[in-house]
């Protein structure tokens, strides 16, 4: 009867996000911490050394184990004010590169990781989907 | 360089450039140093992927063109060489564009592109400007370059 419950709620949780029976839609905000100068809002790339994290840049989503489940290649990015707390009085700033991604109807799964061309997989739970938020994961 | 061309000397200081070698599209070498003999050198980081970059390298080209006998190179990322095949044929500007190993675009601290640089006859850095440059303010820097 438990199991059963869990099950329910699991379903419930999972029906908060987009997709089919066997799939959700996976939004990532992908932050570069590269701390680059430049104009806020710009469309911008990953600065060295993150300058495989590029528009056209292929990406893949796996379950977190090897299995991959969806790719795409990265749009381009655009810059955010690195430190918000700070009036920096000019028009060029230290700032971050932000790449909204959006994966749809991707197989539900316990966790999942995010590979981009170089460098070290980003990994997050599946519980870090639910509602349809974006999942933030950091480079830097 | 067209004959009976000249240069003016630079006003103020500038760290001498990095002499490189980068490959033409056509696989065929291109030195720095021969570019920037006797005549200024404008150099433009630049990479297929990026949006921008087109706009900028393509005024960057026409500001230089009006300048007679200054050159400009673009340089792409070592790895986007087959990218910039459809990158140099879409801007079609008639000036030479290489890929540059990291350690071209480390010495010139072009984290991103665009990058824009513009080099004195003689392989002195006069200015770099990460983002691109107004065609005012590269016009203006080349106005002074120009000899009277």
């Amino acid at each position: 009867m438990r199991g059963v419950a869990a099950f329910a709620l699991a379903v419930l949780a999972l029906g908060a996000c987009g997709g089919s029976a066997d799939g959700m839609d996976v939004r990532i905000t992908l932050v570069v911490e590269d701390k680059n100068i430049r104009v806020e809002d710009s469309e911008c790339a990953g600065a060295r050394p993150f300058q495989y994290v590029h528009a056209r840049a292929g990406y893949a989503l796996d379950d977190g184990a090897g299995q991959e489940l969806a790719d795409g290649e990265l749009p381009a990015g655009h810059a955010v004010n690195a430190d918000p707390t700070i009036d920096w009085g000019v028009e060029r700033i230290p700032t971050f590169c932000v790449f909204e991604l959006e994966l749809e109807d991707v197989p539900r799964r316990a966790a999942y990781a995010l590979r981009l061309e170089r460098g070290s997989p980003l990994p997050f739970d599946a519980s870090f989907v639910e509602g349809g938020k974006p999942v933030e994961l950091t480079l830097g | 360089m067209p004959a009976g061309v000249s240069f003016a000397e630079p006003a103020g200081q500038g760290v001498q450039a990095h002499d490189f070698t980068a490959e033409l599209m056509d696989g065929e070498p291109v030195q720095a140093s021969e570019l920037w003999t006797g005549r200024p050198l404008v150099l433009v980081f630049t990479a297929s992927w990026c949006e921008t970059c087109a706009g900028v390298h393509r005024t960057v080209a026409e500001v230089v063109d009006r300048h007679e006998g200054m050159a400009l190179l673009g340089l792409v990322p070592a790895d986007d060489a087959e990218g910039a095949r459809d990158y140099a044929e879409e801007l079609d500007l008639g000036d030479p564009l290489a890929t540059a190993s990291d350690k071209v675009w480390l010495d010139y601290a072009a984290r991103e592109p665009p990058v824009v640089v513009l080099v004195a006859p003689g392989g002195r850095i006069l200015r770099g400007w990460p983002g691109g440059v107004e065609a005012a303010v590269l016009e203006r820097e080349l106005d002074r370059l120009t000899a009277p």
